[in-house]
C-alpha cells in the first residue's frame, strides 16, 4: 500500500513538472548548485587481547578484525540571501561487533540542518552531544576509553558506545569573535535502557562554555582550547532519579611547537543527584553518582609542518560516590604513523580495571586488554566548492565574510 | 633544419601568403607580425626573409635604457616618494560578492603611479600583513636588487618590516607593478597596481592622436575559491611564524625544520631524505583542483560595476590595457575600430587598426579609440568566459563606451531603453 502510495506522488510530480515546463519554458530561476562535501575515515585493526571489553565495547560477539569507528558523511552548504550559511549533514559509522546487539552494525550519526552566521548558529538533528564536543583524545578509536573521556549517557544500555557521543540536539550557539562559544541545548539522549523521565522525548538539557584559540596557533598558544559545561539528565525516580553533570578540560600545549608538539588533555566530571547504589547492569555504571578523569599526554612529531608520526598515553580513573569499592581505571597507549596524505598505520596496547563491585556490571570481567594494530584513512573532498570555513585564520584576523 | 630550408622556395612563401589573405587564423598572424614589428621579422630571419630591409631609421640599440640603470640620484634630482602599505582587507567584487584580498593601501588595484621619463621614484613598502611581500617594476628598467624578486634579488619583506625602493623611471610607457611572492597567489588576491611613464619628449601618441584624456584598465581574474584557501593557508603560517619570533626556541625550529627553503638542491635533496615532503607530493595548500578564475574584472570590479569609458564626438581617448592576471583576454569594441599604438610601453613602429586586440598575462597595450560614432557601445572581452560573473552571464570583463554628448547627435537613449525594455 505504501508503496503504490509513493507510486503516485512520484507520478503526480512528474505530471507536474512535465506541465510547468510546457507553460514556462523559460525558468525564473537559474539552478544553483550547492557546496557537497564527502567526508570519511575508514578504521580496520587486528585486535589481539584477553576478553575484549576494552574501551567502549559491550558485552555481545567479539571480532578481532574490527572496523567500527569508520564513518562516512554527506554534506551540503550554501550561502543564504543574507550573510549567513545553511547546510545538511547526514553520515553513518560502523559499530562494534560487540555493540551489535540490535543488529545494527551502522550508525547513523550525523542527520542535522545547521543555520550559522557570524554570531550565531543553531543545528537541529542527529549530530554530537554537546558535552563531547569539549575534547576529543587521540586514542585509536574515539571510543575507546570511553568511561573517561565522554560525558555518559545514562540513559544508554550499553549496548552501543556510540550512544553516549551522539544524540538528538537542539541548540544554539552564540560566540563572540567566534572564539567564545556559549551553546545552550536541549537533547533527547538515545534511551535504549527506558530510563528517561520524559514525556516530550527531550530528557536533556545543558549549557557549554568553550574557548577555541585561532586555528593558526593551536600548536603554538599554551592553552588552545578549554571549556566547561552542565548537564541535566532527566532520568526516571525509579532509577535513581535526575542525574546531573559538569565537567571541565582542555588542552595545555606542554611544548608548544609546530614541529615537535608535546601536549597534555584533561577531562573531569562529576555527576550528582542520582540515588542508584549498586551496579548490576552497564546503565547503572553510567548514571550512578561518579567522578572520573581522563589525562592524555601526546607527541606530535610534524618535520616541517606536515605530521609525521604521533605517540600518545591516555589514562582514566573512575569511581563512585554511592557504591561502595567501585571504581575502574584504564589506559592505553597509541602510537600512529603516517604513510601518507591521510593514510595512517595505527597501533595500541590498552588495558583496563574494575573493581569487584564495578566488574559486576561487566559480567564479571574485571579486567581487559588488548593489542590492537592497522590502517587508517581520514580522507574528504568538496564539490562546488562556495563556502569556507567560518573559523578560518583570514575570518578570525581579517573580518569575517561567510564565502 | 635542412630539409624544412629546402622546401621554404618562393612558391611556397606565395601559396602562404595566399592562405594569409583567406584565413582567419592567417589575418591574426598578420596583425601580430604588424604589431610586434620588430621582433617577428627576426625570430623568422633564417626561415622566412622580409620582403624589404627594415626602414633606415630602425636602432637595434633602442631596447637599452635610456639611462644608466646603476646610477644614483644627484644632488637636486626630483625624487617622487610613495608610501605603500600592504595589509589584508576586504573587497566587493559586485554587490553581495566580497573577498579577503591582499591590498596596496587598501585599494585593489593599488594607487596608480604616474611620473615622468628619467625622474627618480622612491617606494617606501610598509607590510603590516602577516605574509611575505616584495614589489616587481614589470616594465621598469631599474637596478636587479630593486627588481622585487623574493629570494632571488631581495629578502623578501616580512611582516611589519619595511623596504625602501629607488630607481629612475624608464622606459616611458604603460607599465605595472605586482607582488613577485607567490605570484600566483599574491597578484591575483589583489597586489597589482599601474604605473604609468610619461615620456620626456614629446609624445609621439599626443603627437599623432591629439588627446586630453586616457584611461587605464587593468584585466585581472579571480578564483575566489582558491584565492580564499591559499590566503588561509598564507595567514596561517604568517600567523605562526609572527607568534614565533618571540621565542628563540621556535625561531631556531623556524630556521630549518619548518618552512621549505633551502639555500641549495643538495640541502633540498637531504631534507627529502629526512622526511620533507615537497608540495608537489602532497598538497599542503588546501586545495584540491587547479586554479579555475570565476571572476573576470577590469579594475578590480566586474560588470556592471565597472567604470565606463567616456568620449565625446570628435574626441581621441588612450586607453591603457595591461594583463594584470593569469589568462589572455581579447578587448573588443563594438561600433569602432581604434589604434594600436604601444607594445609593453614601446610605441610600435606603425600604429595598427583593430576592434579586437589580445592582452596577454604580463603586456601592456595602449590604444586610440576615435569618437567617430556616438552612441554607447559594448567594450569587452571577446572570450565570452570572461563575460560572465560566476558563471552567470552578462557580467565579467565588461565596460561601455559612452558618448557624453550621444544626446546632441540625436541619440535618445530613454527610448532606446525604452524599446530594449
Amino acid at each position: 500500500m505504501k508503496r503504490t502510495f509513493n507510486t503516485i506522488l512520484i507520478a503526480m510530480a512528474a505530471t507536474l513538472a512535465g506541465a510547468q515546463t510546457q507553460q514556462s519554458p523559460v525558468k525564473e530561476e537559474t539552478a544553483f548548485q550547492p557546496q557537497i562535501e564527502i567526508a570519511g575515515s575508514g578504521v580496520a585493526t587486528l585486535d589481539i587481547g584477553r576478553e575484549g571489553l576494552f574501551g567502549g565495547r559491550g558485552l555481545g560477539s567479539r571480532s578481532q578484525i574490527n572496523f567500527s569507528d569508520s564513518s562516512l558523511s554527506f554534506g551540503a552548504a550554501q550561502r543564504l540571501y543574507g550573510k549567513g550559511i545553511g547546510s545538511f549533514t547526514i553520515g553513518g559509522l560502523t559499530t562494534d561487533e560487540s555493540n551489535t546487539g540490535r543488529g545494527k552494525q551502522v550508525f547513523l550519526h550525523q542527520a542535522f540542518l545547521d543555520f550559522q552566521d557570524l554570531r550565531y548558529e543553531a543545528y537541529l538533528g542527529r549530530t554530537n552531544t554537546p558535552s563531547a564536543q569539549l575534547l576529543t583524545f587521540p586514542t585509536l578509536r574515539e571510543d575507546d576509553l570511553v568511561d573517561y573521556t565522554t560525558v555518559a549517557n545514562p540513559f544508554s544500555d550499553g549496548g552501543n558506545a556510540e550512544e553516549h557521543r551522539y544524540s538528538n540536539v537542539a541548540a544554539v550557539a552564540i560566540n563572540s569573535n567566534l572564539k567564545h562559544f556559549v551553546n545552550v541545548h536541549a537533547e533527547h539522549q538515545i534511551d535504549s535502557a527506558g530510563v528517561s523521565d520524559s514525556d516530550s522525548g527531550l530528557n536533556s538539557y545543558g549549557v557549554t562554555y568553550q574557548y577555541l584559540g585561532n586555528p593558526a596557533l593551536t600548536s603554538i598558544e599554551r592553552f588552545p582550547s578549554y571549556g566547561l559545561g552542565f548537564e541535566h539528565r532527566a532520568v526516571k525516580d525509579s532509577a535513581g532519579g535526575a542525574s546531573n553533570v559538569v565537567y571541565a578540560g582542555g588542552v595545555i600545549n606542554l611544548r608548544p611547537s609546530v614541529t615537535n608538539r608535546l601536549d597534555l588533555r584533561i577531562l573531569a566530571q562529576s555527576s550528582f543527584g542520582n540515588d542508584t547504589s549498586a551496579l548490576a547492569t552497564l546503565n547503572d555504571t553510567y548514571r550512578a553518582d561518579h567522578q572520573a578523569v581522563a589525562v592524555s599526554l601526546r607527541n606530535l612529531y610534524s618535520p616541517f609542518g606536515r605530521p609525521s608520526s604521533q605517540w600518545s598515553l591516555t589514562a582514566g580513573y573512575r569511581t563512585y560516590s554511592k557504591v561502595t569499592d567501585a571504581n575502574s581505571y584504564g589506559v592505553a597507549l597509541s602510537f600512529v604513523k603516517s604513510l601518507g596524505q591521510g593514510f595512517d598505520l595505527v597501533s595500541q596496547v590498552g588495558y583496563e580495571r574494575r573493581s569487584d563491585a564495578m566488574a559486576a556490571a561487566f559480567g564479571g570481567h574485571r579486567d581487559a586488554a588488548v593489542f590492537q594494530i592497522g590502517l587508517v584513512f581520514n580522507f574528504g573532498s568538496t564539490f562546488n566548492q562556495s563556502v569556507g570555513p567560518r573559523r578560518s585564520p583570514t575570518n578570525l584576523l581579517h573580518k569575517y565574510i561567510p564565502n | 633544419m635542412p630539409e624544412y630550408k629546402e622546401t621554404n622556395t618562393e612558391s611556397d612563401k606565395l601559396g602562404r601568403r595566399q592562405l594569409l589573405r583567406l584565413g582567419g587564423l592567417g589575418l591574426g598572424a598578420g596583425l601580430l607580425s604588424r604589431a610586434f614589428g620588430q621582433s617577428v621579422p627576426q625570430q623568422q630571419a633564417g626561415v622566412d626573409r622580409p620582403a624589404t630591409p627594415w626602414p633606415a631609421e630602425f636602432d637595434p640599440k633602442g631596447s637599452a635604457p635610456p639611462y644608466p640603470p646603476r646610477e644614483r640620484p644627484k644632488p637636486g634630482d626630483k625624487i617622487h616618494v610613495h608610501d605603500i602599505e600592504v595589509t589584508i582587507g576586504i573587497h566587493e567584487i559586485v554587490p553581495g560578492v566580497q573577498t579577503h584580498m591582499f591590498m596596496f593601501n587598501k585599494s585593489y588595484p593599488g594607487p596608480e603611479i604616474r611620473v615622468k621619463e628619467g625622474d627618480w621614484v622612491q617606494v617606501n613598502l610598509k607590510n603590516t600583513s602577516p605574509e611575505f611581500h616584495t614589489i616587481h617594476w614589470h616594465g621598469i628598467m631599474l637596478p636587479m636588487e630593486m627588481d622585487g624578486v623574493p629570494l632571488g634579488t631581495q629578502w623578501p619583506v616580512g611582516p611589519n618590516q619595511e623596504f625602501r625602493y629607488l630607481w629612475r623611471a624608464q622606459p616611458s610607457g604603460t607599465h605595472f607593478y605586482h607582488c613577485h611572492v607567490m605570484t600566483t597567489l599574491h597578484q591575483q588576491a589583489g597586489l597589482v597596481g599601474s604605473l604609468i611613464v610619461e615620456p620626456s619628449q614629446p609624445d609621439v601618441v599626443q603627437k599623432t592622436f591629439p588627446y586630453k584624456r586616457d584611461y587605464t584598465l587593468i584585466l585581472s581574474e579571480l578564483d575566489t575559491n582558491f584565492v580564499r584557501n591559499m590566503m588561509a593557508e598564507m595567514v596561517e603560517m604568517g600567523t605562526q611564524m609572527e607568534h614565533m619570533n618571540h621565542s628563540p626556541s621556535m625561531m631556531r625550529e623556524m630556521n630549518g625544520r619548518m618552512m621549505g627553503w633551502f639555500k641549495t638542491k643538495e640541502d633540498f635533496v637531504k631534507a627529502v631524505k629526512n622526511g620533507y615532503i615537497p608540495p608537489y607530493l602532497a598538497s599542503r595548500t588546501g586545495t584540491a583542483a587547479p586554479i579555475t578564475p570565476n571572476w573576470f574584472m577590469i579594475n578590480g570590479k566586474s560588470y556592471p560595476m565597472t567604470d565606463p569609458v567616456m568620449i565625446r564626438r570628435g574626441e581621441n581617448i588612450r586607453v591603457r590595457l595591461i594583463g594584470g592576471g593569469v589568462m589572455p583576454h581579447f578587448i573588443h569594441l563594438h561600433g569602432h575600430d581604434f589604434w594600436h599604438v604601444c607594445q609593453d610601453g614601446a610605441p610600435l613602429a606603425s600604429p595598427v587598426r583593430m576592434n579586437t586586440i589580445p592582452i596577454y598575462p604580463g603586456t601592456t597595450s595602449d590604444i586610440v579609440i576615435q569618437g567617430t560614432n556616438p552612441g554607447f557601445w559594448h567594450l569587452h572581452d571577446h572570450s565570452d568566459l570572461a563575460t560572465t560573473n560566476n558563471g552567470q552571464h552578462p557580467g565579467g570583463m565588461m565596460t561601455m563606451l559612452m558618448y557624453e554628448d550621444a544626446r546632441e547627435a540625436g541619440i535618445k537613449w530613454e527610448e532606446v531603453i525604452a524599446i530594449s525594455s
